[in-house]
């Protein structure tokens, strides 16, 4: 898993590993009872602040995707089904939002389903999904 | 968690009538890095001299780690000061052992892995050496000790970006322990970096106060925008 931080973005530092973390365990990168880094491992690996991790972890547990164990830290928990049907609503309201864009390029809606199952099919041919 | 610095109404004006401080309260948390920013002239130097004690308040009450700081001054602080001069004539490892032997739980050997990790030059006279390489000097003093407070007043001033990204390390490392970083400067994007807290002064007054999270959260700007927004239009 690798954690990119964008420190000038308006989207709060936190949020963003949270996000990382969350993406990592619903793409089953990460799975159940797999063991994450301390807090000071983690800050110290990406030259972070510590207290910016505790807060992630702090809002990953709140949210039902790790767990802490005294002595054992923190492990990835089976998040709800829940969860993941939250996430995949974000992506669609991603998606939404470009084919909004494109519909303003005086596209038809046949035009538009065109070139959005062209990028499907090479998606899934190229083997990146 | 336990506050560290607590400030209430305090207000400095100094002799020549200027009023640097009017009437500032906020405090800070033990473990936490906590940022002073604001155009210059906002009255940071003076806050964090009047937090260290070595400026009497004209009103107002502070508290530094549970005691009133002026004017015996903070014992268990560390601190990196804006004007980075130290006596010109004498050389670099003379200053240390000078320093060293006054400054309270110092550790050579810190200072010198401190050093080596900023790239100090260190056989020369103070005199001698770039503004970069006396901030280098002051950051390796500081964090050579071992205290509660860490205060660091434009900690990145004359440094090389790749230097500048070690003190921020730095700064990240030491809360690590329970420390607590108090940091000035108007470089917002090094700022926005590492803290969690911080307090935005604006000619003796306080803008904002809160934590970093929830100015982002809030405004849905970063913070220079928010910066930016806050004294648009006006002498910077």
């Amino acid at each position: 898993m690798h954690i990119s931080l964008d420190y000038h973005s308006d989207v709060p530092v936190y949020k963003q590993i949270v996000r990382t973390i969350e993406d990592a365990i619903l793409s089953s990168e990460l799975k159940k009872d797999d063991g994450l880094p301390s807090v000071r491992k983690l800050a110290f690996d990406i030259k972070a602040n510590p207290n910016t991790i505790a807060k992630a972890y702090f809002v990953l547990q709140s949210k039902g995707y790790v767990y802490s164990k005294p002595g054992i830290g923190y492990r990835v928990a089976s998040p709800s089904k829940r969860s993941f049907e939250e996430r995949l609503e974000e992506l669609d309201k991603t998606l939404e939002r470009i084919v909004i864009k494109m519909s303003r390029f005086s596209l038809s809606k046949e035009e538009i389903k065109k070139r959005t199952s062209e990028i499907v099919e090479k998606v899934f041919d190229d083997g990146c999904n | 968690m336990m506050d560290v610095i607590e400030a209430k109404g305090l207000s400095k004006v100094y002799k020549n009538g200027v009023k640097a401080l009017k009437g500032v309260s906020f405090s800070i948390r033990s473990g936490r890095i906590f940022a002073l920013l604001g155009p210059n002239g906002a009255g940071k130097t003076t806050t964090l001299k009047c937090l260290l004690g070595t400026l009497k308040p004209t009103s107002g009450e502070i508290l530094t780690l549970g005691k009133q700081p002026f004017p015996d001054g903070v014992k268990d602080a560390s601190f990196v000061p804006e004007e980075k001069s130290l006596y010109d004539w004498i050389k670099v490892p003379k200053m240390v052992k000078i320093f060293g032997s006054f400054a309270p739980n110092f550790s050579f050997e810190r200072f010198e892995k401190l050093a080596k990790r900023l790239g100090l030059t260190m056989d020369r006279k103070i005199g001698e050496l770039s503004q970069g390489n006396r901030t280098k000097l002051y950051v390796s003093l500081a964090f050579a000790q071992d205290v509660k407070l860490y205060v660091l007043d434009e900690p990145t001033w004359g440094l090389d970006p790749l230097i500048r990204k070690e003190v921020l390390n730095l700064v990240n490392e030491n809360v690590v322990g329970g420390k607590t970083v108090l940091y000035s400067s108007h470089i917002l994007s090094e700022v926005e970096e590492v803290c969690d807290d911080l307090i935005i002064l604006k000619e003796g007054n306080i803008m904002y106060n809160g934590t970093l999270d929830n100015l982002k959260e809030k405004n849905g700007t970063n913070l220079s925008e928010t910066f930016l927004d806050m004294f648009r239009g006006e002498k910077r």
